[in-house]
């Protein structure tokens, strides 16, 4: 392309009659073609939006038409004329570059326009740490007041909504503990947080809340009660059971009546428009939930269950409490993932199954009778709660994303005959790297992927859309050939490849790939 | 292979492949439904200029032969990145008068690509810069009154945490 035409030059007096002649051939066309140009046109309108028209408008009366490109242009085209649309992508392209928040609150200092852009960037994720503090004068939770004024007052921009908690105080906090009176409890602090949090899309709850996890549990409500906009709660805690500055008794009757009204102290007072919840009957509908507790067992944590007493031992896990909270939101939960926070400490749930009626009652569920995607770890550390604690209509479950646990000793071939109309399989980990040689030698399979197609795939191939594996020490060219043209006609076969398979040639090598591939089939 | 012809807002022909001006979904659409030869006719760009519209074509010539982008909107990396091909940084070394009718252009005539690149360009114009050298690169006014940038001062003080 060559720029050999001359342009007209800005100051040049503009011909009406050059201005014309895009609409007189749309008429022509309209002569010639008049059906389906009409609809071609119609679109065209249908396209330059309002924004754009104006735009438009405003330049032809600036610029006396389209004519002029030019530098001395007496007034250019600036940054902040171009539609409010565009300069959205703009931002977003500059939000990609600039995670941190204070990079887009410098930005926006530019200009009243570029913050009045900006805000909704700047407030879409609140994220607040509260310290629990452990003096006895004042028991409520330290957090940045500054920095929660600004988020309640800008609360409509907020989509994503991060509480951190942590039982310990970071030693620069001491001097906020002192700072004020009165350190109001969790759950005051949340109620007075969200009222103007309408549009909050996604929030999270995580730390460790040793004693605290009933403050938490009334936030989390707070939140699904008040928040009906909310569609994904992710949960993701270490806690210990039995550990509650409650009394059972106390706890009882907050698994009765779910108002945290009833651990009440007068810290709430700090806060002065804190007020106790009427009984809510709303409730957001969740779409999707994510739930990683770390619980361990009453007691110390260097101790064994055996050093708590028995009064201890019969508060509910808190699963239990989280199922009793979350119930009334989980019905429309499509997507959940349930996992571990990794902990050299041993976990506390033994498998027990079924769980009986306690002194509160009969046992609690998360119930997710619609749940179309599930993605859990095959290991007995979480698949002995999940069968305790959840229920679900595996027969709806379409999707499953899986992470393979090989040291578990269950059997993932086992585990996937509860899913009977699975379309999507993803399995992460399928042959992870032996580190016991004595293992190593327990089972040898000579063709793994004949074992995956036997075992995992045939008896949902009527289903199955796609089978993915990640983490693989295959390249697809050979998993597709062991599972053979049977799967691979009717199934996807995406794989990732781990990479730290060793190149065949060096023979101890190879030797080493071979061991890896026989032991991993005890997983599955 | 086939021509078409479009007309610029200030009246100029311009002679394009079909292949090409398909760049723009807009243009691709258009021909779909009149469903013909349009090579007796120009396609009225009434939006776009000539100097911007050979622009465009320039940049849809180049790209004439790139892979359609991912169906997947989320899992795009293009928009998670700010990074610009070779060629198409030295595209967009015009002044910002036309870069801005370039973006508006591709906006307007739906070439979703160019208009990543276009704001990208601009992006990367921000990062990294100070409120002050960003008004004084994109002739912007300061419009706040002191106590508004007090204010202001005293909010992203938080945000630095």
């Amino acid at each position: 392309m060559s720029y050999s035409r001359v342009l007209p030059s800005a100051n040049s007096p503009v011909d009406a009659s050059t201005k014309t002649p895009a609409p007189t051939m749309i008429n022509n066309l309209l002569v010639i073609l008049p059906n389906q140009l009409l609809k071609c046109i119609c679109r065209i309108k249908s396209r330059t939006s309002k924004a754009k028209l104006k735009v438009k408008e405003k330049r032809l009366s600036r610029n006396n038409g389209y004519l002029s490109i030019q530098q001395d242009d007496p007034d250019p085209r600036r940054l902040l004329d171009l539609p409010t649309e565009i300069l959205i992508l703009i931002f977003d392209k500059l939000l990609s570059v600039s995670k941190d928040q204070y990079d887009l609150a410098r930005i926006s200092s530019t200009s009243r326009q570029f913050r009045q852009l900006l805000l909704p960037y700047i407030y879409s994720e609140c994220n607040i740490l509260f310290e629990h503090s452990y003096n006895e004068n004042s028991l409520g939770c330290i957090y940045r007041r500054d920095k929660f004024d600004f988020y309640q007052k800008n609360g409509h921009l907020v989509k994503k909504l991060i509480i951190t908690t942590d039982q310990n105080m970071y030693h620069n906090s001491v001097p906020r503990l002192v700072q004020f009176q009165q350190n109001p409890p969790l759950p005051a602090v949340i109620e007075v947080l969200i009222p103007s949090f309408s549009r909050l899309t996604i929030a999270e709850f995580e730390g460790k809340v040793e004693s605290r996890i009933l403050e938490v549990m009334d936030a989390i409500e707070l939140v699904i009660t008040n928040c009906l906009s909310l569609k994904q709660l992710n949960i993701k805690t270490h806690t210990r059971r039995g550990k509650s500055p409650l009394s059972p008794s106390q706890v009882e009757k907050y698994l009765r009546s779910k108002a945290w009204s009833t651990i009440q102290d007068e810290s709430y007072d700090e806060i002065s428009d804190a007020r106790p919840i009427a009984p809510a009957t709303q409730y957001a509908r969740l779409e999707s939930l994510k739930i990683g507790i770390r619980e361990y067992a009453p007691g110390s944590y260097w101790q064994s269950s055996s050093a708590a007493s028995p009064e201890e031992n019969e508060i509910p896990s808190t699963l239990e409490i989280l199922s009793s909270v979350l119930y009334p939101t989980l019905e429309t939960v499509k997507r959940f993932r349930f996992y571990q926070i990794p902990d050299p400490r041993q976990a506390h749930y033994e498998p027990e199954s079924p769980r009986s009626e306690n002194k509160y009652g009969p046992p609690r569920y998360l119930d997710l009778p619609n749940l179309e995607s599930l993605d859990i770890q095959c290991s007995r550390e979480i698949l002995s709660p999940f069968d305790q604690y959840v229920r679900l209509n595996y027969a709806k479950v379409k999707e499953l994303t899986i992470g393979l646990d090989i040291k578990s000793g269950i059997k993932l071939s086992q585990f996937l005959s509860r899913f009977t109309t699975l379309q999507f399989l993803h399995i992460d980990n399928l042959q992870p790297f032996a580190t016991n040689p004595k293992q190593r030698l327990q089972v040898c399979l000579s063709r793994p992927w004949d074992y995956v197609r036997e075992n995992m795939i045939s008896p949902r191939i009527e289903t199955l859309k796609l089978l993915s594996v990640a983490n693989t020490l295959d390249h697809k060219e050979i998993i597709e050939i062991g599972l053979g043209d049977d799967v691979t006609r009717r199934c996807r076969v995406s794989s990732t490849y781990q990479g730290k398979r060793l190149l065949p040639g060096t023979k101890g090598k190879v030797k080493l790939y071979s061991v890896a591939l026989k032991f991993s089939m005890i997983a599955i | 292979m086939s021509t078409i012809k479009l007309l610029s807002s200030d009246n100029a022909e311009l002679a394009v492949d079909k292949e090409v001006a398909e760049r723009s979904i807009l243009i691709k659409n258009m021909l779909e439904d009149v469903g013909g030869d349009m090579s007796d006719q120009a396609i009225p760009i009434p939006n776009v200029n000539e100097a911007v519209l050979r622009k465009v074509i320039e940049w849809c010539e180049h790209h004439k032969s790139d892979p359609p982008p991912p169906a997947d909107e989320d899992s795009d990396s293009r928009k998670k990145s700010t990074d610009i091909e070779e060629w198409d940084q030295k595209f967009m070394q015009v002044d910002q008068e036309m870069l801005f009718e370039i973006i508006l252009a591709a906006n307007y005539l739906d070439i979703k690509p160019l208009l990543d690149v276009g704001c990208k360009t601009v992006a990367n114009m921000i990062k990294g810069k100070s409120p002050e050298e960003i008004r004084k690169t994109f002739n912007i006014q300061n419009d706040f009154t002191p106590e508004e940038e007090d204010q202001i001062r005293r909010e992203n003080e938080w945000a630095e945490e």
